[in-house]
């Protein structure tokens, strides 16, 4: 029983640590700039949001940079799962000639600093006349290979026995990678969806260097427009616009956490 | 043990990603390789062989900047992957109620903006009103110079790291726990194993690619670090929280010295391909027993 | 063949994603539309692109056929987009806003990158600290806006309650004089024993302040580096003395800089003309608690003005819009009226000499206490010469921040400081 409370109050207190953050941020978005530099901040919700946010409005399409962002992580994120999954599965249970060259390349990929590759990308996207589209943002962020090798060390473990049950059962190679292996594999897949979605939905360097008009935004870039006055800074509107651009990330996360259901595998999965 | 080949299948599976990686990766790669052999200056590049190479090994800042890079590295990675790794555990505990909210919780620093990111650190380590040294002066100790004597602001970049990241290598890792069958810890207590135990010989052996994974990921990570430095501490005070990442950003886009740091930036990617190597080999060797 | 149907199926399943991906794309990008040669896309941030609007509401009443397209855009954006922009020349704005100690570094590593202004500028017009930041290497790429003179913020309640003139304070001695005994006589709303005046001890500005003042710079006239100068290392004596007497609070960032008005922990603030603004939106309940005099002069020396910030307006070189945009540029920042208006109603202290006979500059200001603040910067700003920043700015600026951290934080001895970074920048820069 004292360790039952010890595990609960040791998770109260993680649970604690990381929220208390978000309540300020969403207690400030009712506060005014006043309120926030003062020491020691407000940290009770005052009057202000109603006011917050019809500034913000006026700085900030925020329904289209909304739905820039929408539409990016999700389309991200389809071919991202599409992709990596099934590179994932062949990179772990396949042998095949050149495996060792393309994964060493994906890996060592992931190694290089994004910074250093920015400027010679920018130039491609120019030569193709290609900047300023969805499409500039989302392909060069596809070759992502946290994301391919996420799916890897997940399937390195998957029975083979399973695998090979199923093609003795007359089962194709691609039927065995849809129908056997991804619904055993839920719980990387939906880890997978909500990495790559937050990392669209957070994407900052790349979108700000290949977008060029407020209409293309989302919402990283539109809030360092927000932030980027050296002079004068309204925090209560920055914290509010924040807040609602983290929300549409609670709402991924808690339908996808769901897929986190214990024993997935079930009894099916036994080497 | 791997299957047997197959001659179009892989290939097939990995044809896109392949494509992907070909056009945005290697050119890029291949560019400022390239670049990492030329100066810049009065809107031309001109080749000076290695000297960018050889004015990076006389730098001294660079040398600060390895030495943060691998101090965070050390102290920061195994902290974080074990907090993440206990947390994980004992989220799925039986008798644990509220595990959604708890995964959520835990997970949110993740998808924090940098702006609020910064401003919320700015108010904890704040030497006179701050949180954290309300609660120092609290056990009794002295006010704390967060930002302004080296070694605290090390430490606070190392407290604000992992409090970003712990959440987001525990989804990870439940990913991977989720998966272990439910069995396997039934027999086991069955057996009279405690919660270590089981720990130590189901939970820690299944899911050791998924480990290894959020360990590289995380190396690299470090290895790589600009938002915090950059953000909390810019840097100082005088270089003491100084990363590679953020010295080759300062390098290229402040300064606009892209040669030089893209001969920085190949230097780190010797240094994090040798560190994801060894753990890649350690790991390996400990599989083959 | 099985197999080829699967690779077959891969690969349609991309391109549609990719065509899918394609036809998500957005409205035609401004900076694209290049053929007319009478559209005009402007890059800049806050109150200055509102200033810019208003400007091209007033230009078009004589160019009706000019098309205007505003981005509003933070300074990390802007330089960031001309980090990885200059070299192709495309996707630029044809008017882009910059701090005036930037314009420099980006025309020195791009020599045709910005459309040459010297037509357009008339030199005398301007304060010679504007002129010193947009001409580079003999060149005029940037025409010059607001300008930043630095005085001395107070608090006139905190002085008349630690029994301190400010005619008492001539030099930054009696600067220190007066701190401690305002740290001994007054409080802030909170308790706290109020400061003297922000420092950030990570940065160099305070020290930069004090080098302008002192006629010293980063760099001289041919480029060399001159950071352990009589001056420079008089300003960081001067700097150090100052922040060992305790007298100093110190800030972090913008927010904690701010902070201090909103909490009263201050008594004064060393800064640009464009603080009145940020006092009086930040503390609009400390009305007629504020005044404004000279800096303290150096011991034994006259009083000086300084500068910090302001900025400069640039037209990239590729520009399809050359000539409209710079016909645009010139109307917008030398109109009188225009400057008159920017001022009072952004704060845009102008840095084109013949608006400041415009009687709204010798106006007293009620929220001063009805002091008329504006003629001291003004007088201060004709002070200060023009500063030769070169290419190499940012990184003597970012080595500059270490050496300052070393002499407050560490206690380095300022001449050793300095000489040890003279030779960190020579080897860097080979001058």
């Amino acid at each position: 029983m004292i360790k039952k409370i010890g595990v609960y109050l040791l998770l109260i207190l993680a649970a604690f640590l990381s929220l208390f953050p978000f309540y300020f941020m969403f207690v400030s978005g009712t506060n005014t700039n006043a309120d926030i530099l003062s020491a020691p901040p407000r940290l009770i919700p005052g009057s202000m949001l109603a006011q917050n946010f019809s500034v913000l409005i006026e700085k900030m399409d925020i329904f289209r940079v909304a739905f820039n962002t929408l539409f990016m992580s999700i389309l991200f994120v389809l071919l991202a799962v599409l992709l990596y999954s099934a590179a994932g599965y062949v990179l772990a249970k396949f042998e095949f000639r050149g495996k060792g060259l393309i994964f060493g390349f994906i890996m060592v990929s992931m190694m290089i600093p994004p910074q250093v590759m920015y400027v010679p990308l920018f130039q491609m996207f120019i030569s193709a006349n290609m900047t300023n589209t969805y499409a500039s943002v989302i392909l060069p962020s596809l070759a992502n290979a946290f994301g391919i090798f996420l799916m890897r060390q997940n399937m390195v473990n998957f029975p083979t026995a399973l695998i090979e049950a199923a093609r003795i059962d007359g089962y194709n190679e691609f039927q065995i990678y849809l129908r056997i292996v991804l619904p055993n594999i839920k719980p990387a897949l939906s880890a997978l969806v909500i990495y790559m979605f937050t990392s669209m939905w957070n994407n900052f360097m790349w979108p700000l260097i290949v977008l060029e008009t407020k209409s293309m935004y989302n919402f990283p870039v539109a809030l360092a427009v927000l932030d980027g006055n050296p002079t004068n800074k309204d925090f209560a509107v920055i914290l509010l616009a924040t807040a609602i651009a983290t929300l549409p990330i609670l709402i991924i996360f808690m339908l996808f956490q769901k897929q986190f259901v214990a024993g997935v595998m079930g009894g099916a999965v036994k080497e | 043990m791997k299957l047997k080949k197959h001659a179009f299948f892989p290939y097939a599976m990995l044809l896109p990603t392949v494509i992907i990686f070909g056009l945005f990766m290697i050119y890029p790669i291949i560019y400022s390789f390239y670049l990492s052999f030329m100066d810049f200056s009065g809107g031309t590049y001109s080749f000076v062989g290695l000297s960018n190479y050889i004015e990076l090994f006389k730098d001294p800042v660079f040398y600060k900047a390895l030495f943060n890079t691998f101090f965070y590295l050390i102290i920061q990675v195994p902290v974080m992957i074990s907090l993440a790794l206990l947390l994980a555990v004992l989220i799925e505990q039986k008798f644990i109620r509220g595990r959604g909210f708890f995964r959520m919780a835990t997970f949110l620093p993740t998808i924090t903006s940098l702006v609020a990111y910064a401003l919320i650190f700015k108010v904890l380590f704040n030497t006179d009103h701050g949180l954290i040294n309300y609660v120092v002066q609290l056990f009794g100790g002295e006010k704390i110079q967060w930002i302004y004597s080296a070694w605290p602001a090390r430490a606070s970049i190392i407290i604000s790291i992992t409090w970003r990241w712990v959440g987001y290598n525990m989804i990870i890792l439940l990913a991977g726990i989720q998966a272990i069958p439910t069995e396997m810890y039934e027999s086991a207590s069955l057996d009279g194993a405690n919660f270590w135990q089981k720990l130590r010989y189901i939970t820690i052996p299944s899911i050791k690619p998924v480990i290894l994974f959020t360990t590289i990921t995380s190396t690299i990570g470090t290895l790589q670090l600009f938002d915090e430095p950059y953000i909390l501490t810019q840097g100082g005070p005088n270089y003491a929280t100084i990363t590679l990442g953020e010295y080759l950003y300062d390098n290229g886009f402040t300064f606009l010295k892209f040669g030089f740091a893209s001969s920085l930036g190949y230097v780190m990617v010797i240094i994090i391909g040798i560190l994801s190597w060894v753990q890649f080999r350690m790991t390996n060797e400990k599989e083959e027993k | 063949m099985k197999n080829r149907s699967k690779l077959l199926i891969s690969a349609a399943a991309l391109s549609a994603a990719a065509a899918l991906s394609l036809s998500g794309c957005g409205g035609g990008s401004a900076a694209k539309e290049e053929a007319a040669g009478n559209s005009i896309t402007v890059w800049a941030w806050d109150v200055a692109l509102k200033q810019l609007q208003a400007a091209s509401e007033k230009f078009k009443e004589t160019h009706p056929d000019v098309e205007f397209t505003f981005e509003e855009m933070g300074t990390d954006q802007i330089y960031t987009k001309l980090a990885t922009t200059l070299s192709t020349g495309k996707g630029l704005a044809d008017v882009i806003l910059l701090e005036g100690e930037q314009v420099s570094g980006y025309a020195s590593k791009y020599p045709e990158g910005f459309s040459e202004l010297s037509d357009i500028v008339n030199a005398d017009d301007f304060l010679p600290v504007k002129m010193g930041e947009v001409t580079v290497n003999g060149k005029v790429v940037g025409f010059p806006w607001d300008a930043g003179p630095v005085a001395l913020f107070y608090r006139t309640d905190y002085f008349e309650q630690a029994g301190i003139s400010p005619d008492d304070i001539k030099d930054w001695d009696d600067f220190i004089e007066a701190g401690k005994k305002i740290g001994e006589t007054c409080k802030t709303p909170s308790g706290d024993p109020v400061k003297m005046f922000p420092i950030s001890p990570n940065g160099s500005g305070f020290w930069r302040l004090l080098l302008t003042e002192n006629n010293g710079a980063f760099f001289d006239a041919e480029g060399n580096t001159v950071v352990n100068s009589t001056e420079a290392v008089e300003a960081m004596e001067i700097a150090k003395k100052i922040y060992d007497s305790g007298i100093a609070l110190n800030y972090s960032d913008w927010g904690e800089y701010e902070g201090t008005v909103v909490n009263q922990s201050v008594a004064t603030i060393p800064e640009a003309v464009w603080m009145a603004g940020t006092i009086k939106d930040k503390g609009p309940d400390q009305s007629g608690k504020w005044g404004v005099m000279n800096l303290p002069a150096f011991p034994g020396k006259e009083a000086q003005g300084s500068t910090n910030g302001g900025s400069d307006i640039v037209i990239p070189a590729a520009s399809a819009n050359v000539d409209i945009a710079k016909e645009f540029v010139q109307f917008a920042l030398t109109d009188t009226q225009l400057q008159v208006d920017g001022f009072v109603n952004y704060g845009l202290f102008p840095s084109y000499i013949p608006s400041y006979e415009d009687p709204t500059f010798s106006e007293p200001d009620a929220y001063f206490s009805n002091q008329n603040i504006y003629q001291t910067f003004i007088k201060l700003g004709e002070t200060v010469p023009a500063i030769n920043y070169t290419e190499n700015f940012n990184e003597a600026l970012n080595a500059a921040g270490s050496a300052s951290a070393k002499v407050y934080l560490e206690g380095a001895d300022p001449k050793t400081a300095l000489d040890d970074l003279q030779k960190d920048l020579v080897s860097k820069f080979g001058k």
